[in-house]
């Protein structure tokens, strides 16, 4: 054992240590009980990035654990009864009310309720005779109620795939995935198509598929941050505030952030183009406005009510 | 139409969205039992998080590492992006940010100047200086049109004053005049011992008498005045600053009219005469000098008879002004007092009203009364409370279950007393 991990192995029993004694009930553990544990949690938050890690932070990971939850689920796991009587007094409300929100009526709610804690519990054994639950994953890191909330949603997910009529197979999915990428430069600027100049509606329809495939790009290039930003807010069709929770920064900092990443966009786009295409700073700005306004007409077109849904996964006529 | 840059931006995102970027709608049905979520390449696969991770993320609970890490793989994995999304909300997390600087990453590269000079020229910015700098020239141009009033009202006042002085001094015959504009000369004559002056052969107290008359009727004097003596007067500018001294200005104005109404040219007094006045105007100066700031030099004054025609009708006028100015200062100091005391008054009803809407408040359609530092549902009977304390997992199951609950809550803050679907919930 190398003297780094020999020094992270004291902070990590010392830690461990500060956190039996931090939490209201350790239920009678011991430092040995819960090391593993901890540990696990430590490589996987933070050695994992900064093997080197520095004993603040360490101390400081170790310290922030969630000590009462965290004793509570080992309790359990070691077949504590009393722990679990007292998991399901606190945290049944959580459960259920989780469940509501993820199902469609009150029975089904019911239903996953109780699933998860089967789940909880273990149906199987382990080696040892214990039985082989979701408690295992718990590592402190977050609170308790927050982590059943995740399990909830995780399950309903899994149960939600199980019943579900249609399933795609991955081969199936790429195929769909490069079959709308081939038409994505057309179908959906069928305005440009109206005109009464073929050609310079061909060439309108080539610059826009162009744009399109540069702004798909310039979207690749960007920070995982704002990546994640620019799919919360127009992918998944997020407020700011909510993009921004996701983000945990206020609903100003995330516009402020939109505003500046449509400036960087642009520019990333208009770098590709440029470098790509060979295209003038003037043509790119045309092609964009050109783009940009036939998106308006066939945006509007198609939120209204009376443009048939099939109408809009067809290429264009 | 062109539209700006950031529109066009917009709109092209948006269509991005729809269009081009979206991801495989349907994953594999198999979850093993880390409760990944499945889905795309291997790769990703491994990388899935699992319950703790998007746990532990949506509390806002992971060093910064571990974070950048988990940023990364949601900004491109739909179904992990979407459970957290969801873990996120239903947390609350939205509520408990507050406005922070951004933390930029390391890799946004600095503006240029020629970026920030067309930031600055970009049509938001300018909206939002145009905006200020509206509000701005309101926020001036009414603070300059209610001083504008204020100096009116305070230059109005004066004027009255100089002008009832004109008018004294220029109803006062050429040759008796040594008085210049002198707000004092309406001041009834008054002996040494305050009492009216006796008629004379002169008939000067005949004036003095009337003057004498009219000053317990003068409710309001000048609280000070500036006088020079009898040779040489100067207008007493009164500057109170508030209605009383208005309100004194009008009163002396008055007596200024109707003491020029009742000036016939006097004869002149004898010479001993003039003298007792001038002593008892004098003596008078010396008794109402600390109060009414008057100063009375009797080296200036003049012993010629012809200013001693003046002199009396003068002085007498200088002494009541004196004597109705110390009746003012007495009487403007009960009224002051009135003042101070209405404008206590009229605090201590604000104070109350205050008071009254502090104890009541209107949230959520609901009315809540304060008692005892706790905000009660004036629907409240007096039944028995569940009650749900902030930050409990309690609380938060209630939050999912009834947000609507939970933002009367938050707006109320502290303890507060709610009834919600026929249950009573005492939230502290």
């Amino acid at each position: 054992m190398s003297q780094i991990t020999a020094h992270t192995e004291n902070l990590l029993a010392d830690g461990t240590a500060r956190l039996i004694a931090r939490a209201a009930d350790a239920r009678s553990l011991k430092v040995e009980d819960l090391t593993a544990r901890t540990g696990a949690a430590l490589h996987k938050y933070l050695l994992r990035d900064d093997p080197a890690a520095k004993p603040e932070a360490v101390n400081a990971f170790l310290d922030s654990l969630h000590a009462d939850d965290l004793c509570l689920i080992v309790a359990c796991e070691r077949g504590d009864q009393t722990a679990w009587s007292d998991l399901v007094e606190r945290f049944g409300a959580t459960v259920k009310s989780a469940a509501r929100s993820t199902s469609s009526n009150e029975d089904a709610a019911e239903d996953l309720a109780q699933s998860i804690w089967a789940e909880l519990h273990g149906l199987r054994v382990r080696a040892d005779g214990r039985p082989a639950g979701k408690l295992a994953y718990y590592s402190g890191r977050g609170s308790l109620g927050g982590w059943l909330r995740a399990v909830v949603g995780q399950l309903a997910v899994d149960q939600h795939r199980k019943s579900a009529r249609l399933v795609q197979t991955e081969e199936d999915a790429d195929f769909d995935r490069l079959a709308r990428a081939s038409h994505s430069g057309e179908e959906s600027f069928s305005a440009a198509q109206s005109t009464s100049n073929p050609e310079a509606a061909l060439a309108e329809q080539r610059a826009a598929g162009d744009v399109e495939t540069a702004l798909a790009e310039a979207l690749g290039e960007l920070a995982a941050e704002d990546r994640l930003l620019v799919k919360l807010y127009y992918f998944d069709g997020l407020r700011l505030r909510e993009a921004g929770a996701v983000l945990g920064v206020h609903e100003a900092t995330a516009s402020r952030r939109l505003t500046r990443l449509h400036v960087e966009i642009r520019k990333g786009v208009e770098a590709i183009l440029m470098k790509r295409r060979g295209w003038t700073r003037s043509e790119i700005g045309r092609a964009m406005s050109e783009a940009a306004s036939h998106l308006d007409t066939d945006l509007e077109v198609m939120l209204s009510d009376t443009f048939p849904k099939e109408q809009r996964a067809q290429p264009g006529d | 139409m062109k539209l700006d840059p950031n529109t066009e931006i917009d709109r092209l995102l948006l269509h991005h969205a729809r269009h081009g970027g979206a991801a495989t709608p349907f994953v594999s049905v198999a979850a093993d039992e880390r409760g990944n979520s499945g889905g795309g390449s291997e790769e990703m696969q491994a990388e899935h998080l699992d319950v703790d991770e998007m746990s532990a993320y949506a509390e806002n609970a992971l060093p910064d590492a571990a974070r950048a890490r988990y940023i990364s793989h949601l900004a491109d994995c739909d179904s992990c992006r979407k459970m957290v999304t969801e873990l996120v909300m239903s947390s609350g997390a939205a509520n408990a940010l507050v406005e922070k600087k951004a933390v930029l990453t390391p890799t946004v590269p600095a503006r240029s100047w020629r970026e920030r000079f067309a930031w600055l020229l970009a049509p938001q910015t300018l909206r939002y200086a145009a905006s200020v700098l509206v509000l701005a020239g309101i926020a001036s141009i009414a603070f300059i049109v209610l001083r504008g009033g204020r100096d009116a009202k305070f230059s109005s006042q004066e004027e009255q004053t100089q002008n009832s002085s004109y008018d004294q001094n220029s109803n006062r015959p050429p040759e008796q005049g040594v008085q210049s504009g002198s707000s004092t000369t309406i001041a009834p004559a008054l002996t040494p011992q305050g009492s009216p002056a006796k008629p004379d052969a002169t008939g000067t107290p005949l004036d003095a008498q009337k003057d004498n008359q009219a000053q317990p009727e003068q409710a309001n004097a000048p609280k000070t005045m500036t006088e020079q003596g009898p040779a040489e007067s100067s207008p007493a500018p009164v500057v109170t600053g508030d209605a009383l001294g208005g309100n004194n200005e009008r009163a002396r104005d008055e007596d200024a009219v109707s003491l020029a109404r009742q000036q016939p040219a006097p004869p002149a007094p004898s010479v001993s005469t003039v003298k007792n006045e001038a002593d008892g105007k004098d003596l008078s100066g010396r008794a109402s000098g600390n109060e009414n700031n008057m100063v009375l030099d009797s080296s200036t004054s003049s012993t010629t008879a012809e200013v001693a025609e003046n002199k009396p009708q003068s002085s007498a006028k200088e002494r009541a002004a004196g004597a109705r100015a110390k009746t003012a200062r007495r009487e403007a100091a009960p009224a002051s007092q009135a003042a101070g005391s209405e404008a206590k008054d009229d605090g201590g009803e604000r104070e109350d009203k205050a008071k009254k809407a502090e104890a009541t408040r209107r949230v959520g359609g609901r009315e809540f009364v304060r008692r005892g530092g706790v905000w009660v549902d004036t629907a409240y009977k007096s039944q028995a409370t569940t009650n749900v304390k902030r930050g409990s997992e309690q609380y938060r199951a209630l939050s999912a279950d009834e947000p609507g609950l939970r933002s009367i809550a938050d707006q109320l803050g502290g303890t507060s007393i709610i009834i919600w679907k026929g249950r009573a919930y005492k939230i502290y």
